[in-house]
C-alpha cells in the first residue's frame, strides 16, 4: 500500500526531474521551495506511529523550523536577492535542459541500483529514501555546474542540501535538537550571506553571470606575455 | 595523536590569532588609507575576526562530530566577508569561490559524518571507508588538499594580510584537525584505505604546490600554493602515523611541522602584506631590490623564505628530515625531489625580490608595521637553533 512517505518521496523525485528541466527563476525557486517543505516534515511522516506513539516535542519543533526555513524563509530570501539584483528571470544552461533532464534520470536509476547494492531498505526507515536521496545530490551538483547565473549556484547548494537531509532523515539519524538548528542556522547564514554577495557582484560587475568571475587564475602559466595582467590593479 | 594535537592547536590558535590581531591594529588604516575607499567598516571587521577565531576554537574544543561540522562550516561563514574586505572586483571574486567551494565541500562533509554515524550501528567497514572518503573530499577541501584547493590561491591573495595568515596558519589546521577525528574512529579494517587516500593526496598536494610555484609571479600567491604544498606534506606525515610500527618520531615531526608552519606562513604573509602596501601591487616582476629600498622588509622577506623552505635552524627541517628517514623509501625520494622544485621556486622570487636593482620606488612604511613580523622571526630562529642542537647531535632521528 502506498504510505504517505512514499508519495512525499516520489513528489521529490519529481521535483528534482522538474529542476533540471526549469528555465524560469521563479519556478526553479518554487520547486526548491517545495522540496524543503518535504524534507521538514519528513521525520513526522517517518515516525513510527503504531508502536511509537505520539512523537515527542523534539521532532515536532525540528519539523516546524526546518519546513518554515527551507520552505519558506531561503526561497523567500532568493526571491528578494533575484529582485534585488534584477537579475534576468530566465535560467542560461550550460548544459540543455533536455540534456540535464536525461543526466538525472540517469542519475535516479543509478540511485536505486547503487540503493539496491548496498541493501540499504534493511537499515532505513523508507526504501525509497535514499536512492532519491541520491538523485537530489546529483541534481544540485548539476545545478551548480551546468547553469551560468550565480543565484542558480545558490539553488544548486539547497537542493544538494536537501538531498542530504532527505539521506539523513530516511537513515533516522538524531543528532538532538542543537545540532539539527545549527545545520539549519548555517545554511540559512550562508544563503543570507550569498545573497548579499550576489547583490554585490552585481553591482560591481554589472552581471551576475558566474563566467565573469575568472579573473583570478594562474594565467602566466598559459600567458607568459600577459603575466601581469591581474595583478596591477 | 587526537589529544595532542588538540591541546598544541588550543594553544597555537590563539597564538596566532593574538599575532594577527596585533598586526591588524598597525596594518588596517594603513591600507584604508592607501587603497581608498570601499573597506568594509573597521569595527565589522574585527567583530568578524573575533567570530572567527571563535568558530576555530569552537571547531576544535566541540564535543560532537556534528557539532564539529557546524563549527568548521561557521568558520567559512564569518570568514568570507573578511576576504571582500576591500569590495573590488578581485576579493568579490574570491569570496564567491571561497563561500561555494568550501560550502559544497563542507556539504559532502556532512554526508560524509551521517555515513560514518550510521557505519557506528551497523558496524560495516563498507560504509566507514564510503564515510571517510566524502570526510576527507569535504575537510580537505578546507584545508586545501589538491584536487579540491582551487578556493584557496583565489582567497589568500586577495584577502587582507592579517586575514590571509590566519586562513593559512590556524584554519587549514582546523580543517585537518576534523580530518584526523574521523581517521582516529575508523576501525582495523578500513584503515589502510585511509591511510593511503590521505597520502595520495598528501604527495599530489605537494606536486600541485610545486608546479603552480615554479614561475610564478604574483608573490601572495606563491605563499598560497606554499601552503597547499605544507598541507600534503602534513598528511603525508598523518598517514605514515598510521602505517609505520614505531611512528614517534612521525608524529612529533608532524606536530612540530604543524606549528612551525603556521608561525612561519604568519610572518611571510604579514610581510607580504606590508610589500604590497608599500608597491601597490603583487607583481614580483616589479617589487625587486628590496635590500637597497626597504632594508628591514627585506630582511623579514628572506629569511621567512629562507624558513619555510626548511632550511636550517629552520623547525621545519627537523620535521621534513623525520619523515624523509621513517617514510619508505619511495616516498621520501618523490617528496624530496618535490621539495627541491619548492626551494628553486621560492627561492628564485625570494630572492630577485630582495637583490639587485630596485625598480619602482616605494613609498615608506612606518616601523610599526615590522614589530610583529620581526617578533615572530625572532622566535622562530630562536626555537629552531635550540631544537636543532638538540636534536641532531643526539642522532635520534
Amino acid at each position: 500500500m502506498l504510505t504517505i512517505s512514499e508519495i512525499a518521496m516520489a513528489l521529490f523525485l519529481i521535483a528534482d526531474l522538474a529542476l533540471a528541466g526549469a528555465s524560469r527563476l521563479k519556478y526553479a525557486i518554487s520547486l526548491v521551495a517545495v522540496q524543503g517543505w518535504i524534507v521538514g516534515t519528513l521525520p513526522v511522516f517517518l515516525w513510527d506511529w503504531q508502536s511509537g506513539g505520539c512523537p515527542g516535542a523534539r521532532i515536532w519543533i525540528i519539523a516546524l523550523v526546518n519546513s518554515l526555513v527551507k520552505g519558506a524563509a531561503l526561497p523567500m530570501l532568493l526571491n528578494y536577492a533575484v529582485r534585488k539584483a534584477r537579475t534576468r528571470r530566465e535560467l542560461e544552461p550550460i548544459v540543455s535542459f533536455q540534456i540535464s533532464r536525461i543526466v538525472v534520470f540517469l542519475m535516479a536509476v543509478g540511485g536505486f541500483a547503487v540503493g539496491r547494492l548496498l541493501h540499504i531498505h534493511e537499515t532505513t526507515a523508507s526504501e525509497l529514501a535514499v536512492p532519491v536521496a541520491f538523485t537530489t545530490m546529483g541534481t544540485g551538483c548539476l545545478l551548480i555546474c551546468a547553469r551560468k547565473k550565480a543565484i542558480t549556484q545558490v539553488l544548486g547548494f539547497l537542493v544538494l542540501e536537501n538531498g542530504i537531509s532527505l539521506f539523513g532523515a530516511g537513515i533516522l539519524l538524531e543528532y538532538g535538537l542543537v545540532v539539527e538548528l545549527g545545520i539549519l542556522l548555517d545554511v540559512f547564514a550562508l544563503v543570507f550571506i550569498l545573497g548579499i554577495a550576489i547583490f554585490q557582484i552585481n553591482r560591481t560587475f554589472a552581471s551576475t553571470d558566474t563566467d565573469r568571475l575568472n579573473r583570478l587564475g594562474d594565467t602566466h602559466l598559459m600567458h607568459p606575455h600577459h603575466k601581469h595582467d591581474h595583478v596591477h590593479d | 595523536m587526537e589529544t595532542a594535537l588538540k591541546q598544541l592547536l588550543v594553544i597555537l590558535t590563539p597564538a596566532l590569532f593574538a599575532a594577527n590581531l596585533a598586526q591588524s591594529f598597525f596594518y588596517l588604516p594603513e591600507a584604508a588609507r592607501r587603497e581608498g575607499g570601499g573597506h568594509m567598516p573597521h569595527p565589522l571587521y574585527y567583530a568578524l575576526i573575533t567570530l572567527f577565531f571563535g568558530a576555530m576554537m569552537f571547531a576544535i574544543l566541540a564535543p560532537s562530530l556534528p557539532l564539529m561540522w557546524v563549527a568548521v562550516e561557521l568558520t567559512t561563514l564569518v570568514s568570507a566577508p573578511l576576504i571582500a574586505c576591500r569590495r573590488d572586483r578581485g576579493s568579490l571574486e574570491a569570496m564567491w569561490k571561497y563561500l561555494l567551494i568550501c560550502s559544497i565541500g563542507i556539504a559532502f562533509a556532512l554526508f560524509g559524518t551521517m555515513l560514518v554515524l550510521h557505519a557506528q550501528s551497523t558496524g560495516s567497514a563498507r560504509w566507514y571507508m564510503a564515510g571517510f572518503a566524502f570526510v576527507l573530499a569535504g575537510y580537505g577541501t578546507k584545508m586545501g588538499l589538491a584536487p579540491f584547493h582551487t578556493w584557496l590561491p583565489d582567497a589568500h591573495s586577495e584577502a587582507p594580510a592579517p586575514v590571509s595568515a590566519l586562513l593559512s596558519g590556524a584554519l587549514l589546521n582546523c580543517s585537518f584537525f576534523a580530518i584526523v577525528r574521523f581517521r582516529e574512529m575508523m576501525p582495523e579494517a578500513a584503515a589502510p584505505f585511509c591511510d593511503n587516500a590521505m597520502l595520495s593526496l598528501g604527495i599530489l598536494s605537494v606536486a600541485v604546490g610545486a608546479v603552480f610555484m615554479v614561475r610564478q609571479t604574483d608573490f601572495k600567491r606563491l605563499l598560497a600554493y606554499s601552503s597547499v604544498e605544507h598541507m600534503g606534506i602534513i598528511a603525508v606525515l598523518y598517514s605514515l602515523c598510521g602505517t609505520l610500527d614505531d611512528d614517534r618520531i612521525v608524529a612529533a615531526a608532524l606536530l612540530l611541522h604543524i606549528a612551525a608552519h603556521s608561525l612561519t606562513k604568519t610572518l611571510l604573509f604579514q610581510t607580504a602584506g606590508n610589500l604590497l602596501l608599500a608597491f601597490g601591487t603583487r607583481a614580483v616582476s616589479v617589487v625587486q631590490g628590496l635590500g637597497v629600498s626597504m632594508k628591514g622588509q627585506a630582511v623579514l622577506w628572506l629569511s621567512g623564505i629562507v624558513l619555510i623552505c626548511a632550511m636550517p635552524p629552520s623547525a621545519l627541517f627537523l620535521s621534513e628530515l623525520g619523515l624523509v628517514a621513517s617514510a619508505p623509501v619511495w616516498v621520501s625520494a618523490i617528496v624530496l625531489a618535490l621539495l627541491f622544485i619548492v626551494f628553486a621556486a621560492m627561492m628564485k622570487v625570494g630572492l630577485s625580490m630582495t637583490m639587485g636593482r630596485p625598480i619602482a620606488s616605494p613609498e615608506p612604511l612606518p616601523k610599526r608595521l615590522a614589530i610583529v613580523p620581526a617578533a615572530l622571526l625572532a622566535l622562530l630562529v630562536a626555537a629552531g637553533i635550540a631544537g636543532c642542537a638538540f636534536v641532531l647531535p643526539g642522532g635520534g632521528v
